[in-house]
């Protein structure tokens, strides 16, 4: 077990080098150079000689693999570079509207893993009624509702109508209740999906069958099948929490809340570069993160793949 | 004296309205082996299954089951106290996440120390012929073979110590040493009353003692074995032991 | 097969429905100023905020323009920039997935790159090269190609091994046929398929992305038609007009609704048992 944890972190290596290289590249995509860039954010008279300097001062007249280099360096010394737009550490902005991104993603994920499993069981155990088709019109129409719009609907019914919940702004538990709900309706489909369809394979196997067969009662069948549908559950929940970390971006927006999604929209707004930088790169960690945990979960879980 | 009656069993799909089982009416003797074949489709799995309450709801079942006049259709305490099992497919009948051991302990629903239990699987083990036993109450169901797997399937029968055994098609994943031996673990049993269902007449020919023949749901002849080899009145009977026969006979010619 | 494909669609009345939908829609789409009541960009400020009439069918916005119009002209922008995108994604998807299959060395490089692509999540590499490309729509499309090009890839891939290796393509090679002939008459049919339900499904979350980003303002810009944009423009009016988030957020839904439930059924058609399997990657 642990020589396969330290096989797949080995594996991550190349791949996480792989990623910083794209995020890297990404910010020299711009046509005009970061250096203009700058100096067009703090008014500055765009001239030749502005260029050079501020070249000079950024670091940028340096070749590529060379910045590419002091980036990686900064980069593990846990300097993420400077702000064009506000002078401050890209570090320090990032924790700092972090708590609320953490805060907002796991409310949606506790919606989701509770209400999602709920529907997918309650689905699965009166398969093809009109719950279940009921609750597949939802999914399916969840899956296609814009986030963005949801938001508004509920922030139409919630806060202006009814005047239950705050449309914007971060103070309490009241005003987190709109924004995660909304980012759990959209990704709790995938997730009622997968629970549904486990537990109905789980159901009409063989394994179950023949359980029933053997004289267990009740209770113990019931083990078997949540012994078998746990799996999928993590593995489900594991692939969702990056997506929704990236879902919060128009969430973050239209609620106003202080969180990454917002910084990282503000700057691009702003054409605040590091930021940006920074937020790519912090979101696909994370996301090569839990596909790990889930890859290791599975692994210790499931006796078939461990050969 | 334990004496299974089936009388004028019949099933019916309620959405298709299709008869699945038609008008059977089986008597099974104690402590005998009986045989059940036909076709695949011809209902012999269904018939297993509505003997143990195992049929899905949106079948209709009219007729009695009674087990020494006692009604058992759906009756489950009585089936879980006079009834095991062996199925078809013993690959994928375990719960690939759980060991043998906790699977074979978990059916085994006497009021013993795991001790004991345990004492009791590894003999059971042995007497179907499995070899380094501990071992393979370590394993998961993936790393055994089917043989071996369909060998702890009549193992956990055994160890549930019941009167009855209704085994469906046992054998008939398996190569044909192992299909041989597990037939005489099954032939030498004693005490028991063994309800075998197979497509395989070779087979039924070695270990029964009377014989059902299911056509199209319906029972198209009751005999006792020699009758049934040697001495048929019925047509379909007559096809299917000469379609055995004739493959039989060409694999004989090429021993020689 | 592919006409069996095609009874199978029509038998199943939803999908059907969907299909007819997106086909009207698209129809409606390209003749435009044919179909559409007003001119959408007509501002007339005498006549905002109009309920429906017979002049305007939903009404008007804030600058008094037709919102059913500008619903109709934008489906110019969203729908057919969409499809646009989709389609040169899986072009690019195709070939590089092909190449990947038959090219050893490629092979390597290409699924390499996929990997890393694919650990950003699409919505957020959109994101990215927006933020450093700058907005407009020409970015957004680039944006949504490149995102969705690593996905794309690797499934292509995935489903030319599946099909590379059955056996009926082992038997055309024992019997002599050349490979082209068998990449042509063999694999094509079946990765189309494939492909067409990969698209389908995709385009949904095309759609979303595309709507998501312009109505935070990154990607196109007013006054283009557009359904996102809309959107944007009725959240500003919620507490005067609420009425107004309706038409393009519903459109948007019914879109997209109608791609999955195709997308669906012919993933139905093709692999009926898909509802069964556990990881679902898409």
């Amino acid at each position: 077990m642990i020589r396969y944890i330290i096989k797949r972190v080995l594996l991550i290596i190349p791949l996480l080098l792989g990623v910083s290289i794209v995020c890297f590249i990404l910010v020299n995509l711009n046509p005009s150079s970061p250096a203009e860039v700058t100096l067009r954010i703090n008014n500055i008279t765009v001239t030749p000689q502005a260029i050079e300097e501020t070249k000079k001062e950024l670091g940028l007249d340096k070749p590529l693999v060379q910045q590419y280099v002091q980036w990686i360096k900064n980069l593990l010394n846990a300097d993420l570079g400077t702000s064009y737009e506000t002078k401050q550490p890209v570090f320090d902005e990032l924790i700092q509207a972090l708590p609320v991104t953490i805060y907002l993603s796991f409310s949606a994920i506790l919606l989701i893993a509770i209400f999602g499993f709920l529907i997918g069981v309650l689905c699965a155990v009166y398969e093809n009624s009109y719950f279940d088709k009921l609750a597949r019109v939802f999914i399916f129409t969840s899956a296609a509702m814009p986030s963005f719009w949801l938001a508004l609907l509920l922030i139409w019914l919630f806060s202006l109508k009814f005047n239950i919940f705050p449309s914007s702004g971060l103070d309490g538990i009241k005003s987190i209740v709109l924004p995660a709900v909304t980012l759990a309706v959209a990704y709790i489909s995938t997730f009622v999906r997968i629970i549904r369809n486990s537990l109905i394979q789980i159901k009409s196997s063989l394994f179950i069958t023949y359980a029933k067969a053997r004289g267990l009662n009740k209770f113990e069948i019931l083990k078997h099948k949540i012994k078998n549908v746990i799996n999928p559950f993590i593995v489900a929940l594991a692939m969702s929490i990056p997506k929704l970390f990236a879902g919060t971006v128009i969430i973050e927006n239209i609620f106003g809340l202080p969180g990454l999604g917002r910084l990282c929209v503000h700057a691009i707004f702003a054409r605040d570069y590091p930021i940006i930088q920074s937020y790519i790169l912090f979101i696909a960690i994370l996301f090569i993160i839990f596909n790990l945990l889930a890859d290791i979960w599975l692994q210790a879980r499931d006796p078939r793949l461990r050969v | 004296m334990r004496y299974l009656k089936i009388e004028n069993l019949s099933i019916k799909d309620n959405k298709t309205n299709e008869i699945l089982l038609d008008d059977i009416s089986i008597d099974i003797e104690e402590n005998t082996i009986l045989g059940v074949v036909g076709e695949s489709g011809s209902g012999k799995s269904l018939l297993c299954k509505t003997i143990l309450g195992l049929i899905p709801s949106n079948l209709n079942i009219e007729g009695k089951i009674t087990l020494n006049n006692k009604d058992i259709l759906n009756n489950s305490k009585i089936i879980k106290d006079n009834f095991c099992v062996i199925l078809q497919e013993a690959i994928n009948a375990f719960n690939p996440l759980y060991t043998i051991n906790y699977q074979m302990l978990e059916s085994i629903k006497t009021k013993q120390s795991k001790k004991e239990k345990l004492k009791i699987c590894i003999k059971y083990l042995r007497k179907v012929g499995l070899k380094r036993c501990s071992k393979i109450l370590k394993s998961y169901p993936h790393e055994l073979s089917g043989g071996q797997l369909q060998r702890v399937m009549i193992a956990i029968a055994l160890t549930q110590n019941r009167k009855i055994i209704i085994a469906d098609e046992p054998t008939s994943s398996l190569d044909s040493i192992n299909q041989k031996e597990i037939i005489n673990i099954l032939k030498n049993l004693k005490d028991k009353t063994i309800i075998i269902v197979s497509h395989d007449l070779a087979l039924i020919s070695h270990i029964a003692k009377d014989i059902i023949v299911l056509k199209d749901s319906k029972v198209v002849e009751k005999a006792d074995t020699k009758t049934i080899f040697t001495n048929t009145k019925n047509e379909y009977t007559k096809f299917l032991v000469s379609t055995q026969e004739n493959l039989s006979k060409e694999f004989m010619s090429c021993l020689k | 097969m592919r006409k069996d494909f095609l009874i199978k669609i029509v038998d199943n009345k939803l999908a059907l429905a969907s299909l007819i939908f997106i086909t009207l829609l698209i129809i409606t789409g390209l003749f435009a100023p044919l179909v559409s009541p007003n001119d959408p960009y007509l501002i007339n400020l005498d006549e905002k905020l109009l309920s429906y009439s017979l002049k305007y069918p939903l009404g008007t916005d804030h600058l008094g323009r037709c919102v059913a119009s500008r619903l109709i002209y934008g489906i110019r922008t969203t729908l057919f920039y969409s499809l646009f995108a989709m389609i040169i994604t899986v072009f690019f998807g195709l070939i590089l997935g092909l190449l990947a299959s038959f090219f050893k060395l490629l092979r390597v490089v290409i699924l390499r790159f996929c990997d890393i692509m694919l650990s950003f999540p699409s919505e957020l590499m959109m994101l990215a090269i927006i933020g450093f490309l700058g907005t407009g729509i020409e970015n957004i499309i680039i944006a949504a190609i490149i995102s969705k090009v690593a996905w794309y890839t690797r499934m292509i891939y995935s489903f030319t091994l599946n099909h590379v290796n059955t056996n009926y393509i082992h038997f055309s090679k024992v019997i002599g046929i050349p490979s082209r002939t068998i990449i042509k008459k063999h694999l094509f049919p079946l990765i189309l398929s494939d492909i067409i339900m990969l698209a389908t499904l995709n385009v949904g979350s095309i759609i979303l992305s595309i709507s998501a980003l312009s109505f935070l303002g990154l990607g196109v810009q007013a006054p283009t038609c557009e359904w996102g944009i809309m959107l944007n423009e009725a959240k500003e009016l919620m507490s005067i007009n609420p009425y107004m988030m309706l038409p393009p957020g519903l459109m948007i839904l019914f879109v997209v609704l109608s791609f999955n439930i195709l997308g669906d059924s012919i993933r139905d058609i093709l692999d009926p048992t898909y509802n069964l399997k556990i990881k679902d990657n898409s």
